[in-house]
């Protein structure tokens, strides 16, 4: 290395690339990656466990074979209902969703357990022979998690177009979105144009033009907090929205310090609105200073002893008379020293209140 | 047994508050705490008993209460990196915190359970003539709790189990000793008929934190934590099931973080199979920044597990194997509250709190430390 010191920081951001260049063998040891997701509560395993055996015989006997070969569809066929195997399904990348509760996909699976499947999915055929999802996703992941292989489904045949309107339509009225996610959902009508305005989204998705632009506004933040949104989307209810975005207006140039703020959400996403504004304007808080008042100054004799302490506050001057000094002369001694100084003042003319 | 004694700013130290709380706190909380002999001033000695005690009392005073109760487990498949060491300081720690800790010792080695001062080989008998209590003997294991041990029939009850090496309001412990590791067998056993060992422990813990059975009450315990042995076999899996976090030790060198990968491999069979899993939590051990083996580690662990690196380290320092020539049952943390080991287990402890949510947010703590 050379003599020039270089500093902490650049030899730090250096040892990411001087290891990939020191090291002859490449670096490929294989790295299991860890599981993500929800998981369950020690008391849920437990139940899940216990009526496991019993159920799962009943519902995986009376299970009808499927025929492998499947016609293409036709508009005649697609109200037709079908069990497709759950394994040609794949997502559809229209979804707006982003996370899946799992223990929410758990009751549904209960749900197809018990009672079936009441109702069919969605899905369109892709040219590969897969299926793709329109609507069902939670549905499908629940029969997945519950081991079936097959689940019943109506085949469309819909372009990639009518696709992904279908796709983005179709969760409005099911199994509640974040307010984010529907934005998104909405965002993504407008930029492919399903709808040119507000009021054309409210009518494509069934709902109100006020919830349109409700959500649409959780869009406007800034970066840094729709950073957050993207990995937390359920993070900011509209209530929550609405006070960042009033400490957002009022601190505009904060926001690393406001979204930082906003982070605590994470952990307590019950937080009232109250709470939240505590959180987010407690940085801009002034500190209160407190100042001691100042010491009293002390007027000696002749002989050094104190006669008087002085003290002075904001707009007074308190004067401590010390034993054995007549109390009536100084004041009169006083009084007649500041009627000089004042004589020599000119003040200007004071408002009435 | 005789153990060292603290003087207030040792104390000051361990429960991360002034001196003046201390002295105020131990009056107002009404401890008997010894004086120093002799000519000179009579400073205050206190006890590992009081510290605890102390402890308890200011969590009682500013309302220290868990938001969650977690359980834990400290495990990786790889020996030597630290489980143990870390096991009992952790759970110290957390005590001092005013959290309520049961650690449970998984290994038949018994090195959790020796840590805390108890000799597991050591006979009532022998006891007896050495002029030792009969409660330093380890007289049952874990393995006495469950029914798989005891064939189906009655279990012994926990208090006949546990150990409190601190006294009431300190860490308590399930102690270990070299019968433990058949357990594993009565497992094997149970797999072999079909009734899921893995699930052994989760049930354990859910009838005892349900508080229903008075034999076996855990309900009052904020955190519940294995120190699993480094082995990948039912007992381990069995408390990895059952637990809400996993903390694997990593020694910074290419054996160690290999095993983190094939502990991730298990989390993921879990969650196949279970729907459930713990989450986890990656601690560098015998850390050191300064070298390049160490920052190679890192790297590759951090860019598979970012979520998982915890961001405090603890690194290597001789004062841990001096602590084990002290022989008087103290954890590092606890034996030598200023050195550097002992703050970075402090900090490594409170991050894994923050991390577990156990106390909520962490302005409740600040407040309490400040008073």
């Amino acid at each position: 290395m050379s003599k020039t010191h270089q500093s902490e920081s650049a030899f730090t951001a250096s040892l990411k690339d001087r290891l990939r260049t020191a090291s002859t063998t490449p670096q490929t040891m294989h790295m299991t990656p860890p599981p993500s997701g929800a998981s369950k509560s020690l008391e849920d395993l437990l139940r899940d466990d216990a009526p496991d055996e019993p159920a799962s015989v009943s519902t995986s006997a009376p299970q009808p074979v499927v025929v492998a070969s499947i016609p293409a569809a036709t508009m005649d066929e697609a109200n037709v209902v079908r069990k497709i195997a759950l394994q040609d399904i794949v997502d559809s990348p229209y979804q707006p969703r982003k996370r899946y509760d799992e223990t929410r996909i758990q009751l549904l699976g209960e749900t197809l357990r018990a009672r079936g499947q009441d109702e069919a999915i969605v899905v369109r055929r892709l040219p590969s022979g897969k299926y793709e999802l329109i609507s069902g996703h939670r549905r499908t992941r629940a029969a997945r998690l519950i081991g079936w292989s097959e689940i019943d489904a109506r085949v469309r045949p819909l372009s990639d177009r009518e696709a992904e309107l279908a796709t983005l339509t179709s969760n409005e009225s099911n199994e509640e979105l974040s307010t984010y996610e529907r934005a998104k959902a909405y965002q993504e009508a407008l930029d492919r144009g399903f709808a040119t305005d507000q009021k054309g989204i409210a009518s494509l998705f069934g709902c109100s033009q006020g919830r349109v632009s409700q959500c649409l506004s959780l869009l406007q933040f800034p970066t840094p907090i729709l950073d957050l949104l993207e990995k937390y989307p359920g993070l900011l209810k509209t209530r929550h929205a609405r006070v960042v975005k009033e400490i957002l207006s009022k601190h505009p140039h904060a926001i690393d310090t406001i979204s930082a703020g906003v982070e605590v959400l994470i952990d307590k996403p019950e937080m009232d609105v109250d709470e939240l504004r505590t959180v987010l304007v407690k940085p801009f808080e002034k500190k209160r200073v407190r100042t001691k008042p100042p010491e009293p100054r002390m007027i000696t004799d002749k002989n050094g002893l104190s006669a008087f302490k002085v003290q002075i506050r904001e707009r007074e001057i308190v004067i401590r008379v010390e034993e054995g000094v007549d109390v009536d002369l100084a004041s009169k001694r006083a009084m007649g020293a500041l009627r000089e100084f004042a004589g020599t003042l000119e003040l200007s003319k004071k408002k009435i209140v | 047994m005789k153990r060292k004694t603290f003087k207030v700013q040792a104390v000051a130290k361990l429960l991360g508050i002034s001196v003046d709380s201390v002295r105020r706190d131990s009056d107002e909380a009404g401890l008997e705490i010894e004086r120093q002999g002799g000519v000179g001033p009579k400073t205050r000695l206190f006890t590992i008993e009081n510290i605890y005690d102390l402890a308890a009392y200011r969590a009682r005073k500013y309302g220290l209460v868990a938001k969650a109760k977690r359980i834990l487990t400290v495990y990786a498949p790889k020996g030597g990196v630290g489980k143990t060491t870390l096991s009992s300081n952790i759970a110290c720690i957390l005590s001092l915190m005013g959290l309520r800790v049961l650690v449970i010792d998984l290994d038949f080695q018994a090195n959790l359970t020796i840590s805390f001062g108890y000799d597991p080989e050591l006979t009532p008998d022998e006891a007896t003539a050495t002029g030792l209590l009969v409660d330093d003997c380890v007289n049952y294991h874990f393995g006495h709790l469950l029914p798989q041990w005891q064939q189906n029939g009655q279990t012994q009850s926990l208090s006949a189990v546990i150990k409190k090496p601190f006294g009431e309001n300190g860490p308590h412990l399930i102690p270990s000793e070299v019968t433990l590791d058949r357990l594993e067998a009565l497992f094997t056993v149970d797999a072999i008929m079909g009734k899921k060992p893995e699930l052994a422990i989760a049930r354990w813990l859910a009838d005892g934190r349900s508080g229903k059975n008075k034999d076996l009450d855990l309900s009052h315990y904020d955190v519940i934590m294995f120190d699993a042995p480094p082995a990948k076999n039912q007992t381990t899996r069995g408390a990895l099931l059952a637990s809400d976090f996993v903390v694997a030790p990593v020694s910074m060198e290419r054996y160690s973080t290999k095993s983190v990968s094939y502990l991730a491999g298990v989390l993921g069979e879990m969650q196949e199979e279970y729907g459930k899993y713990p989450q986890l939590a990656i601690l560098g051990n015998f850390f050191d920044d300064s070298r390049v083996r160490v920052a190679a580690q890192v790297i590759a662990l951090t860019s598979k597990y970012p979520d998982a690196w915890m961001d405090k380290t603890v690194r290597t320092s001789e004062e841990f194997k001096k602590v084990l020539d002290d022989d008087d049952g103290l954890p590092l943390a606890l034996s030598r509250p200023s050195s550097t080991p002992a703050d970075e287990l402090r900090a490594t402890t409170k991050e894994l709190v923050e991390k577990m949510g156990v106390l909520g947010s962490n302005l409740k703590t600040d407040a309490l430390r400040a008073a």
